[in-house]
């Protein structure tokens, strides 16, 4: 078994709704630039992805809806029935081929998954992936179809298997949510922040599953200006408890990078050192209860030029088995893309300070553990309530 | 809103002769706080909560319980609880509910049992009305309380292209200033955002400081 493989190609840069939409593929090529120039793709293996066919979309999506999909590649959805499916809208839309480029992204995941999964690589990473937002019959969130539960989708047919999805993006991980609500062979543990302003609104502590999936379905809604340390404490500790519940085969992690504080949509108000850790905690938890097995996914992420080239690299230093990248960013690199932007940074870490001190610091981080103990707390033993009942909420 | 919308059409009943045994195990099954006591018309003559059931023993005399338990629902029911109709008010069942202090709202035409409305019901149609179930992003703007304004802002947003799911006005301590909240059907109000500033809105966000 090989320990990791890169899925990408410039074909995936075909999912553009338009020059100025904040869901942009230019986020891909910058990452991929900056891993050629910073050397990292040297004796790794990059495997192209394939497009998913019309019968492993259906595991998951209405077929009238990937006929709408078509259609409106093609110019033929008319603006009334495009409606109906949330196309055509300023989150979703419509462009010339619009089928092929997000099938293309849902083929890339499913083969990340399937690499991992039929032993072939241990670890995977797809950056074109995690388009979280997509519902059975509906694009939502700049979302057309929802990959990572198509993929889910067809290794729990494949190979029966459990899988642990885990969604880092500021956003809730609806569309997957609740496409797997009723499941109790996928659990689903979504970070982000609380749905007071933020799209898509849900996200609560108490959603936690129906029928059969009734405690698989985990949330923590995060405050505004959360921070690195309630973060990571929130994140590392939701997840640890999960992977002991759930005992899962696989691990899929969407890493979306707008929570940080240069994101434009959101509040979150973390800096690289969230993203420098987050993948690092993933193979650690994937090398404690998954035999290792790891798939990485991209996400949301609309600082395109400062924040998301940086954090993805991050991924995939951590899923390759390295230290997280440090120093200064590769000249070449920074040289290049000024010339798109003059916002560019020279580092690999953030330039301090992002942010002016947060007053409410204290207040903040004792609201998101306390949400962190409101989701655990009918899953754990009394010996660990007690624990966590004394730590401080931000370590 | 008519209560006949947001009503349970489904009612679990039983029949005042019935034993307080029966009415127990009914609660248990369906996991539900309330029954419906009807006679053989389907007329509603009582109702049964949690309440009256525990007030149906004596911990002071646990050796009658199973003897008391046998007793008829009707020694325990409250006799001819408050009624509403189909084609009531959602807001003037709320007002019931509030004022006393109900937590069972049995639905009638004349007498016959049609519905029932619980707290419940009531909580899950107000979050509903909050739009708070479909994706969207919120926006808050803090306006004047004068006529127009509502207009103004929808006007503005319809040049965005986006699609409002819901509208709540709430009031402040201040009574000429009133709170309104859009979902809006996007994952990006940065635009909708900056337009009503610019056009000089008080557009609230997440809280920095005190």
């Amino acid at each position: 078994m090989k320990d990791f493989a890169y899925i990408y190609s410039e074909e995936e840069t075909a999912y553009r709704f338009s020059d100025t939409h904040p869901f942009n593929p230019v986020r891909l090529e910058l990452t991929h630039s900056l891993l050629e120039a910073a050397g990292a793709l040297e004796g790794i293996d990059c495997i192209p992805p394939r497009h998913a066919t019309d019968d492993e979309l259906l595991r998951v999506h209405d077929a009238d809806y990937i006929e709408a999909v078509k259609q409106a590649g093609t110019g033929k959805l008319s603006p009334l029935k495009a409606q109906m499916y949330g196309l055509g809208t300023e989150d979703t839309p419509m462009f010339a081929g619009m089928h092929e480029g997000a099938s293309l992204l849902v083929g890339g995941t499913i083969e990340a998954c399937e690499l991992v999964m039929n032993g072939t690589y241990r670890r995977t990473f797809h950056i074109g992936g995690g388009l979280h937002h997509g519902f059975r019959g509906r694009a939502s969130g700049f979302c057309v179809y929802n990959d990572t539960a198509v993929a889910i989708a067809a290794m729990i047919e494949k190979y029966d298997c459990r899988v642990l999805y885990v969604d880092t993006d500021a956003h809730h991980g609806d569309g997957v949510q609740w496409l797997f609500y009723n499941q109790s062979n996928v659990m689903t543990l979504s970070l982000h922040e609380t749905g007071r302003y933020l799209f898509p609104g849900t996200g609560m502590v108490t959603e936690r599953g129906n029928e059969q999936g009734y405690g698989f379905s985990w949330n923590v809604p995060l405050d505004a200006f959360t921070e690195d340390d309630s973060f990571l404490h929130a994140y590392r500790t939701a997840l640890f408890e999960a992977c002991e519940m759930f005992s899962p085969d696989l691990i899929i992690t969407q890493n979306g990078a707008d929570a940080h504080a240069l994101d434009p949509l959101t509040h979150l108000s973390l800096s690289m050192k969230s993203y420098e850790q987050i993948p690092q905690i993933a193979v650690e938890a994937a090398n404690r209860y998954t035999e290792g097995r790891l798939v990485a996914l991209g996400g949301g992420g609309y600082d395109w030029y400062r924040v998301v080239p940086r954090a993805w690299s991050q991924v995939f230093a951590a899923l390759a088995g390295r230290p997280p990248f440090s120093g200064n960013l590769p000249p070449s690199w920074v040289e290049r893309w000024r010339k798109e932007s003059a916002t560019v940074p020279d580092s690999w870490s953030d330039e301090l300070p992002l942010y002016e001190p947060i007053p409410r610091r204290q207040e903040i981080e004792e609201k998101n553990w306390e949400t962190v103990k409101r989701l655990l707390w009918p899953f754990i033993d009394d010996e660990k309530k007690e624990r966590y009942s004394t730590e401080p909420p931000s370590l | 809103m008519l209560i006949e919308q947001i009503m349970n059409t489904h009612c679990v009943t039983v029949q005042p002769t019935n034993s307080i045994a029966h009415a127990e195990e009914l609660m248990k099954k369906h996991n539900i706080r309330h029954l419906i006591v009807t006679n053989a018309k389907r007329e509603v003559v009582g109702l049964v909560g949690l309440k009256e059931l525990q007030s149906a023993f004596s911990v002071f005399h646990p050796e009658r319980i199973e003897y008391d338990r046998q007793n008829a629902v009707s020694s325990i029911m409250i006799v001819n609880p408050v009624t509403a109709h189909p084609l009531d008010f959602l807001e003037d069942a709320a007002v019931l509910f509030y004022e006393q202090r109900l937590t069972c709202l049995p639905i009638v035409r004349g007498r016959r049992l049609v519905g029932v409305l619980t707290e419940t019901d009531l909580l899950r149609t107000f979050v509903q009305l909050t739009g708070a179930l479909e994706p969207s992003s919120q926006i808050e703007v803090r306006v004047e309380n004068t006529a127009g304004t509502l207009a103004k802002i929808a006007t503005l947003l319809a040049k965005t292209n986006v699609n409002i799911l819901n509208v709540l006005v709430y009031p402040t301590d201040d009574p000429y200033v009133r709170i309104v909240a859009f979902r809006v059907q996007t994952m990006n109000p940065i635009r909708i955002i900056e337009k009503l500033k610019k056009e000089g809105f008080d557009v609230l966000g997440p809280e920095f400081g005190r």
